[in-house]
């Protein structure tokens, strides 16, 4: 973020007084200093959502370095400050009032994080669509609207940004997050956000720049709220300006190695890779799944979920070097 | 008499021939005339000679004309004169005690308008510790002050922060145009003009005071103690007096300034033998609304205007009314939230909050006096207006309220004599607000939704009180005991207020003063509403003293300590998000001034405060170890004027933040937060420098100025910002330095 920032609006700072004197280019309606940290962009530590699925307690905790973890997380649950767990998921008890204050007392890669949450059941889940879209110079949602955009399945070209679209909102709010310092998000109207690859920076409402991130895999977390509690979100990559096309595992996109066969669970190992941000993970293919799932406390009936180890389950050194299912449709 | 204005510059130089204007014109045509019908011009005639003053082109009636021979002819109540002369040019001499005299050469023909300039009156030392007042802790701005003091932006008001036990707020931050007196909250305060309670003192809270500057006599501030006069406020009494039209003819001005414009004007109505009505108008409004009707903060840019209409009758010397309107509004919207977080969908969507409030009063006052008693009497009837809305969301809160003030003050016999009187506010409050939750973020412009508890309510009160206060002068000491009765419908209860003021004058300009004495105030409807108040709150009550010296070295230069303390009983905690609720607090400190005045020429004065406020075991909002104050102002030559402020204070507590806990119903942080003001922001200080000079045209003069405002960076702090995960901090920072320019023209 450049410059000085704008702050007036925070309170009612005479921004008259600036009217006369505003020629000199002054800043005198009252600035800030820029911050560091935005709710648009997953960058320190973070708890980006909190929910229940499947009648757990659940959250997604970012770590700040990528869709992985290095450090375990520690997690705390309480309702109506009664402890509940102390895991990736705490089950409510059946007994649980709704309306309940849900707590979660978190440390993230050595951050204290705490979150609450009204308790009210599982949200519906959300699922997102990929459209290609060209945009022009001008980023404004009026002109962005009149964009047309194509349904894609994994990715757009080098020179298209993506429309994410969430098909079953039901009246709950979106909040869309970008993972990782490159790319941004401009939301379009209560349903759709445009990704692009380039970081947009705005001052005072007015583009100031773009400049264009690397051709690789962007991910963002797509957060549908209701207001009382009933939360949902769901991961999204997209591949932007790759010559290769990565492979679809849900919604989420992974460089597979190795020969794809014809099925929709297939035997991989995993291994750390620094360089495969923001994933964190190179997959290397063995074929499809085939005989007694891999028994493994990351897995669940040996199925490796990315979205879980994104969120905090397991760190990269549990699951370095292990086999797993991969639900690739 | 001529109407001397205040601002004028000292010293003038001796009058200029150019000063005389001859009105030949039609003498001149007629002489031509003549000649060209071949009849004689006339040898000579009766002189016709006008006097005034320049710049104000003021008749000047105590004018005399001394003739070639000697003879001392003086000018009617109009500066004017008709008298035959003998034939031929003369030179005579026109003299005014108060003016340069100036010597005409007079053809024997020409009708004469003489313009003489106002002659440097003789330094007047002034003392301000000889006031007389019922309240011995006293601090005043008269007009002079309020119109030469730099850094009040044509803003006199604004000066009273400049007051000794006035905690010192930034320029531009949200508690710009606060009052918060000697520890106590800015709502323990009030603000009385003419002797009523208006709503507000200052456009959007800080900008500009709601009267035109020049319209304003006198700002007197009892900061805590005062007389048994003065009750229902547990912190001080800002007394606020307009100007009575005094004009002999119509004057008037216009002035402009980046934001505002404004005109007033007073005239003469009438001047019988047994009544003299004069009449005084103001009217000013913002007008960069007109430029600019929205921008990405505003959708609605903000526009203020105030008017004030006043109506004065004087019968002899004994008897004087005043019937005064007043009025102001302040409109405006914005987004809420901070909108350079916000999406451009999300800035679509954002709220529109839209501020509306303005008020309207009549003032009736009547001053009486005989030999032996006054009488003042204010009547007020005050009706403010205040709506914030957005969307569904709404609130609107209508408040009439008449109210009386009537004060006697009656010699007795030998040393005695006694003040007593009584005041009455009965109010109608009229509440309503329609939300599904609260907005604290709103909480200094709609406090009804900060609240955030729908509210449909209709509520009266009445406040008054009688006071009886008994004054002995026994030799060098004056004894002063009062006691006021304070009633309060809202909360029934009834109490007997103490109050003892005591003078004993050591020696000559030296003077010891104390006072003490219990003040009350009333919860009011809003804090004991069944709706989001509490019904149980009983009155608020302070326990104060104080204990002063004054000391006048050689007889000019002043020198004044005073040492005050106090104790808050039940006082409000009304921060607007949360419920209200009583607790106890103490405050105290001392204050130390100087000043040095000679009228119209120089003054100076600086004080030292020093202080703590304590409320709740906690620092209270407006704690302030210390407050350093200065101010000068010098007409160091001919319709020339330099100033120079200067202030310096620590920084007002803030609560730290420590973090922000997640809200995953809102997907939205709050804060998490440290113990009460427990934190400061950085000590503040800002140099104001102001130079001035007047052009005295023949009948109206033109004063232009420039200021310079300077804040430090490292004492530039407004408030603190956060992340919207209050994970980082950012001071938001005002104009470092502006330079103003601003024109006045006077008739």
């Amino acid at each position: 973020m450049g410059g000085r920032r704008f702050a007036g609006a925070l309170r009612l700072v005479p921004a008259l007084l600036g009217l006369g004197p505003a020629l000199l280019g002054l800043c005198l309606a009252g600035c800030a200093d820029p911050f560091g940290v935005e709710r648009h962009r997953l960058g320190p530590p973070r708890i980006a959502a909190l929910g229940v699925v499947d009648g757990q307690a659940r959250a997604a905790l970012w770590s700040g370095l990528g869709l992985f973890h290095d450090r375990a997380p520690r997690w705390a649950w309480t309702l109506d400050g009664e402890p509940i767990g102390e895991g990736f998921a705490a089950p409510i008890p059946a007994d649980a009032l709704e309306g309940a204050e849900l707590r979660l007392d978190a440390e993230v890669e050595g951050e204290a994080l705490s979150a609450r949450l009204s308790l009210r059941g599982d949200g519906a889940p959300v699922e997102v669509s990929r459209h290609e879209v060209l945009l022009g110079a001008d980023l404004s949602v009026d002109d962005r609207l009149d964009r047309e955009p194509q349904p894609v399945e994994v990715g757009v070209g080098a020179s298209s940004a993506a429309r994410l679209r969430v098909e079953d909102r039901g009246g709950r709010s979106m909040r869309w997050m970008l993972a990782g310092p490159e790319g941004a998000l401009l939301e379009l109207d209560a349903d759709q956000v445009d990704l692009l690859r380039h970081k947009v920076v705005y001052e005072d409402g007015e583009l100031l720049r773009r400049a264009r991130g690397p051709a690789r895999v962007y991910s963002t977390l797509a957060l549908a709220i209701d207001g009382t509690g009933q939360n949902a979100w769901r991961w999204v990559d997209v591949a932007m300006g790759m010559d290769s096309a990565p492979t679809r595992v849900g919604q989420r996109l992974v460089s597979l190695e190795g020969e794809l066969p014809e099925a929709d669970v297939v035997d991989v190992i995993v291994s750390k890779d620094d360089a495969a941000l923001p994933l964190g993970l190179r997959v290397e293919l063995l074929g499809a799944a085939a005989g007694a799932p891999p028994d493994h406390p990351c897995a669940t009936d040996g199925l490796l979920s990315l979205d879980e180890l994104a969120e905090g389950r397991c760190t990269r050194d549990e699951v370095d070097g292990q086999r797993f299912w991969l639900r690739l449709r | 008499m001529t109407d001397r204005r205040p601002h004028r510059a000292g010293p003038r130089p001796p009058a200029a021939s150019a000063a005389v204007r001859s009105v030949m014109q039609p003498a001149l045509k007629g002489a031509l005339f003549a000649v060209l019908l071949g009849a004689p011009v006339a040898s000579a005639g009766p002189l016709s000679l006008r006097v005034r003053e320049r710049g104000t082109d003021d008749p000047i009636g105590t004018a005399v004309v001394v003739l070639a021979d000697g003879q001392r002819v003086p000018l009617d109540s109009d500066g004017r004169l008709r008298i035959e002369l003998p034939p031929g040019p003369q030179r005579i001499r026109v003299e005014a005690g108060a003016h340069e005299p100036q010597d005409i050469d007079w053809d024997g023909v020409s009708a004469l308008k003489v313009f003489l300039v106002p002659r440097p009156g003789e330094a007047e030392i002034v003392v301000e510790a000889r006031r007389d007042s019922a309240s011995v802790s006293r601090q005043i701005i008269d007009r002079e002050r309020i119109e030469k003091t730099p850094g009040t932006f044509d803003d006199p008001l604004r000066l009273m922060q400049a007051l000794p036990g006035v905690a010192v707020t930034p320029e531009y931050a949200p508690t710009a145009g606060l009052l918060s007196v000697r520890g106590a909250a800015p709502s323990e305060t009030r603000v009385l003009l003419d002797g009523v309670q208006i709503p507000y003192l200052y456009h959007f809270q800080q900008y500009g005071s709601v009267i035109h500057g020049r319209l304003l006599d006198e700002v007197a501030l009892y900061p805590s103690a005062f007389s048994a006069a003065y009750g229902d406020a547990v912190g001080g009494i800002a007394a606020v007096t307009t100007r009575r039209s005094d004009a002999l003819k119509p004057h008037g001005g216009v002035n402009i300034n980046a934001i505002t414009a404004g005109a007033f004007a007073q005239t003469p109505v009438s001047e019988g033998e047994g009544a003299q009505v004069s009449a005084s108008a103001s009217a000013r409004r913002s007008f960069a609304d007109l430029r600019e009707s929205s921008n990405d903060q505003y959708t609605l840019w903000p526009v203020f205007w105030d008017y004030l209409g006043r109506v004065d009758l004087q019968r002899g010397m004994s008897a004087r009314w005043s019937l005064m309107g007043v009025g102001a509004g302040d409109r405006y919207g914005r987004y809420i939230g901070d909108t350079a977080a916000l999406d451009p969908v999300e800035r679509l969507s954002a709220p529109d909050f839209q501020y509306d409030r303005g008020f309207h009063a009549v003032i009736l006052n009547r001053v009486s006096a005989t030999a032996k008693t006054s009488h003042q009497t204010a009547l007020g009837l005050v009706r403010d207006d205040w709506k914030g809305a957005f969307g569904d969301t709404a609130q609107r809160r209508l408040e009439s309220s008449v109210q009386a003030r009537h004060a006697v003050n009656q010699a007795l016999s030998g040393p005695w004599s006694i003040g007593w009187g009584g005041d009455l506010r009965a109010a109608l409050v009229d509440r309503e607000a329609v939300l599904d939750r609260a907005w604290p973020e709103l909480a200094g412009e709609a406090p009804l939704l900060a609240r955030g508890v729908a509210v449909e309510e209709l509520g009266g009160s009445v406040v008054g009180g009688l006071w009886a206060e008994p004054r002995v002068q026994l030799g060098p000491l004056r004894l002063q005991p009062g006691l006021r009765l304070q009633a309060d419908s809202v909360s029934g209860a009834v109490s007997p207020e103490p109050r003892l003021a005591t003078i004993l004058n050591t020696g000559t300009d030296q003077r010891l003063r104390f006072a003490a004495g219990r003040t009350s105030q009333s919860p009011g409807l809003d804090a004991r509403s069944a709706s989001g108040g509490d019904p149980t709150l009983g009155l608020l009550r302070s326990d104060n003293a104080a204990l002063g010296y004054d000391l006048a070295v050689m007889g000019r230069w002043e020198l004044g300590a005073e040492l005050w303390g106090r104790r808050f009983l039940s006082v409000l905690d009304d921060d607007p998000g949360v419920q209200p609720q009583a607790m106890d607090g103490y405050a105290g400190g001392l204050e130390l001034t100087t000043r040095y005045r000679l009228r119209e020429r120089f003054f100076t004065w600086a004080s030292l405060a020093l202080g703590r406020s304590y409320r709740g075991g906690a620092p209270a909002d407006f704690d302030q170890p210390y407050a350093v104050n200065f101010v000068s102002s010098w007409d160091f030559a001919p319709h020339w004027n330099a100033g120079l402020r200067y202030r310096r204070a620590s920084g007002l507590p803030l609560t730290p933040v420590l973090g922000g806990l997640y809200d995953g119903d809102t997907d939205s942080y709050q804060p998490v937060l440290g113990a009460e003001n427990t934190a400061r922001l950085p000590d503040y200080q800002k140099v104001d420098l102001h130079l001035e000079h007047t052009f005295d045209m023949r009948r109206w003069s033109l004063v232009l100025y420039g200021e310079a405002w300077w804040v430090p960076k490292a004492n530039n702090a407004m408030y603190t910002v956060y992340s919207y995960d209050y994970t980082e901090s950012s001071t938001v920072a005002g104009p470092g330095l502006v330079p103003l320019v601003g024109l006045r023209a006077e008739l």
